[in-house]
This record gives structure tokens, C-alpha cells and sequence, in this order.
């Protein structure tokens, strides 16, 4: 048993991550779950929300690589993750006024929404919102610890 | 001197005719840099997809999801992809060539619908004497689409090929090569067939009939197919854009380079007729002078 398994993450913007991992984090419909290598074939949907990788065995929960998605799709065969997601940012793309101010908007828009196809678009934007602010969140705080 | 006149008015009207076509070949190489951008940078995203739309088909029975289900093809959708403007060199034509190519070989074997983007193919298909059915014409189409822009032929081609009016949706488009190829394509998108998508996955027996598939099979298909579908929609017109800047800033290039050879042309002429005239006249002069003395 090999102790990583290759991660690829593909956007319409861009191949935007592609390494040999140890584990990698993904938000999904059922709840947050965990790839290792090895791990089973499976296919899933990967919600809204913060994916976090963890490069090393030895890295601590401190040094995991935290991206921001809107959603997507994963294939996992046990030796390699393919990921094709709609959006995905690290912590340093991420502007948190931006996302703070895209988050308001998006809250307006939902308590306009007349119909069902606008809520849904409201909805999406507020999380993809909500896990931009978390990355920025997870940034800072791992800055603060070091201090 | 009538002669010099006309040349001289000719060479104006060239350099006139030079000067659009260069600062047109200028406007269609700045647009073609950032649709040769955005085509390439999704171009990966796209291909990604349709390998895991038709992996995904592998894993599944054909009654998993409505979008897989395989049927006798006779009734063809065909999305055609041209250009609201023209002086764009061979791209329109070259397109259109197709689709009369592929018009005559289904006729008469089978219906064919049709959804046309672009004003030149809404003009071409509107003179078609045929039995084509047309369902959409989408012109003054953006530069840059969004998906948003996409949906409704998205959808359109979804609901049709639900409802059993088409048994295949295809896609005519201009494929971009490089800047200076580019390839008119017809890709196949409904039914998905993974046999020519992914040509070795049968004999590496790459296939994991165990996969699970979370939430469960239904919620992942129905959220995916409809998706993948719309991004290769999405990408073959991101396609078609850049291929329609390239082959527009080549044909203006061509353009320009000949307009510089006509006024070269006229420029010699013209010396040549003006040194015929002074020519004329000095003799003229000589001759009368001669005569006085």
C-alpha cells in the first residue's frame, strides 16, 4: 500500500490542483468525508463548501491546504481522486471584503427570489460565499497560532 | 493626364480599403487572444467531463437515468454553431458546407432538427428550401457567453431528446486548432457513447463495476448528465468563437497583404505614366522650340 494517492482538481478555470496526497477533505450532501489512499471506488457529489488536503501522513491538522468550492463532482478509484468542481480558490485568490459584500447581496437576493430557479442561484451564491469566508477564516487562523 | 488622375484615385481608395482591413485584422486579434483564452482554459474541464460522462454511462444501466437510454437513431438534432458577422474568411462557408453535407445524408434517412446560432447560419437556413425543422435561431449571440446564455438551447436539446422527438443531439462547430487551423467538427452528444469517448478503457479493464455511487446512483446522474452536457455545449462554442477571431484576423491579414501588393502595383504604373507625360511634354516643348528657330 502505496501512502498517497494522486489529486487532481479541474475547473473551467484551470487544472488547479494536481499533487500526490495523503488525504483530502470534501463537503458533500451527507456531510463531510475523508479520502485515503486506497479508498474504495466511489463516485460523489461534493457540495458547497471547504475541500482541505493534507500532503503529508505527519502533517497536523494545522498544516492541511484549504480551497474554497461551489460544487462538483468526485471520482475516486483508490489511487487517484479526480475532482471537477465549478469553482475552487485558495485562501490567497480570496478577497474577504469581496466575499463578505457578495455574501450580503446574495442574502438580499434570496429574500427576493419570486421563483424557484432564483432561490436556487441565491442559495448556491451564498454558499459558495459563505465557504470563501471560511478559507480566509482557516488562513487567518493559522496565521494567529503560529504567532 | 486622365490616366494619372484614375490610378492616383485608385491608390487612394486601396489605402482606404487597407487601413479597415488592417485595424479590422488589429480588433479580431485582440478578441481572438482572449477567446483563445477562455476556450483553453475550460478545454481540459470539458474533456474531463465527457470521459466521466461516458465512464459514468459504463458504470450504469441505461435505465439508471433517462439521458442514457439507447435507442434506433433516426430523428437527429443538430446544434450548429456559426457567426453573427462575416468577412471571417472561410468560417461560415466551411460550416454551412457541412451542414448541407450532413442534411442530405439524413433527410431522407430520418428527420433532422435543427438549432442555429449565429446570424449567418439563421440566414442560410432561413433560404433552405427543406424538410429541416428548425427549433431555435439565437442571433446577436455574445462575445463571451455565459452558461447562462447557453441554457435555453441546453435545455431545449435535453427536453426533445426526453421526449423522444430527436434520438441524437449533435453539435456542428469549428474546432480551434491553433491560430492558423482550424477544423469544422460534428461531435455527438446524446446518447453518450463511451465505446468512442474512451476507446481503451474496455481492454485495460479500467471499469470498477463495484463503485459506489453517494448520495445514491439517481441523485449523482441527475445532477451530473444534464451539467456535463451543458459544458460541452459550452465549450464548443467557446471553440467557435476563438476559430471565428483566428480565421477573421487571417482573412484580414491576407487582406491587407494584398491591398499592399495592389498599391505597389498601382504605384509603378502611376510613376510610369507620370514619367510618360513629362516625357511627352519636354518633347512637345523640344519639338516646338525646334520649329521657332
Amino acid at each position: 500500500m502505496s501512502d498517497k494517492f494522486s489529486f487532481e482538481l479541474i475547473t473551467p478555470a484551470g487544472l488547479k490542483f494536481q499533487a500526490d496526497v495523503y488525504e483530502v477533505l470534501l463537503p458533500t450532501p451527507q456531510g463531510q468525508i475523508g479520502i485515503l489512499p486506497d479508498h474504495r471506488p466511489l463516485i460523489n457529489i461534493v457540495s458547497p463548501g471547504v475541500i482541505s488536503i493534507r500532503h503529508n501522513r505527519q502533517h497536523t491538522d494545522d498544516q492541511l491546504e484549504h480551497m474554497a468550492t461551489a460544487g462538483g463532482f468526485a471520482q475516486i478509484d483508490g489511487r487517484r481522486l479526480r475532482l471537477l468542481a465549478d469553482l475552487a480558490e485558495r485562501a490567497e485568490d480570496i478577497d474577504e471584503f469581496k466575499a463578505k459584500a457578495a455574501l450580503e447581496r446574495a442574502r438580499e437576493l434570496q429574500h427576493a427570489a419570486k421563483d424557484q430557479v432564483s432561490l436556487a442561484d441565491a442559495t448556491a451564491l451564498i454558499e459558495q460565499n459563505t465557504a470563501r469566508l471560511k478559507v480566509a477564516e482557516l488562513k487567518k487562523r493559522k496565521k494567529t497560532s503560529r504567532l | 493626364m486622365a490616366k494619372t488622375q484614375t490610378i492616383r484615385r485608385r491608390i487612394r481608395s486601396v489605402k482606404n480599403i487597407n487601413q479597415i482591413t488592417k485595424a479590422m485584422e488589429m480588433v479580431a486579434a485582440s478578441k481572438l487572444r482572449r477567446a483563445q483564452e477562455n476556450a483553453l482554459r475550460s478545454r481540459m474541464y470539458s474533456s474531463s467531463a465527457r470521459e466521466a460522462l461516458a465512464y459514468l454511462r459504463l458504470l450504469s444501466k441505461s435505465r439508471d437515468h433517462e439521458l442514457f437510454s439507447h435507442r434506433p437513431v433516426t430523428n437527429r438534432l443538430f446544434v450548429v454553431f456559426t457567426s453573427d458577422r462575416g468577412l471571417a474568411g472561410a468560417y461560415n462557408s466551411n460550416i454551412l458546407k457541412k451542414l448541407t453535407e450532413t442534411l442530405q445524408r439524413y433527410q431522407n434517412n430520418g428527420g433532422v432538427k435543427l438549432i442555429v446560432i449565429g446570424n449567418k447560419g439563421a440566414q442560410f437556413t432561413g433560404r433552405l428550401r427543406t424538410t429541416a425543422n428548425i427549433v431555435g435561431t439565437y442571433t446577436n449571440w455574445p462575445a463571451e457567453p455565459s452558461t447562462a446564455d447557453l441554457q435555453p438551447i441546453v435545455r431545449t436539446a435535453i427536453k426533445l431528446y426526453r421526449q423522444k422527438s430527436v434520438d441524437s443531439v449533435n453539435i456542428i462547430y469549428t474546432d480551434f486548432v491553433s491560430t492558423i487551423k482550424q477544423e469544422v467538427v460534428i461531435r455527438e452528444i446524446l446518447p453518450i457513447n463511451p465505446a468512442a469517448i474512451l476507446p481503451n478503457i474496455k481492454t485495460s479493464g479500467a471499469t470498477q463495476p463495484d463503485t459506489l455511487f453517494e448520495p445514491s446512483p439517481a441523485a449523482v446522474l441527475n445532477f451530473i448528465v444534464p451539467r456535463f452536457i451543458e459544458t460541452q455545449i459550452y465549450q464548443a462554442n467557446l471553440e467557435a468563437i476563438a476559430s471565428e477571431q483566428a480565421m477573421r484576423m487571417m482573412s484580414m491579414k491576407n487582406a491587407s497583404d494584398n491591398a499592399h501588393d495592389i498599391i505597389d502595383d498601382l504605384t509603378l504604373t502611376f510613376n510610369g505614366a507620370r514619367q510618360a507625360a513629362i516625357t511627352q511634354e519636354l518633347a512637345e516643348i523640344s519639338a516646338s522650340a525646334t520649329a521657332i528657330v
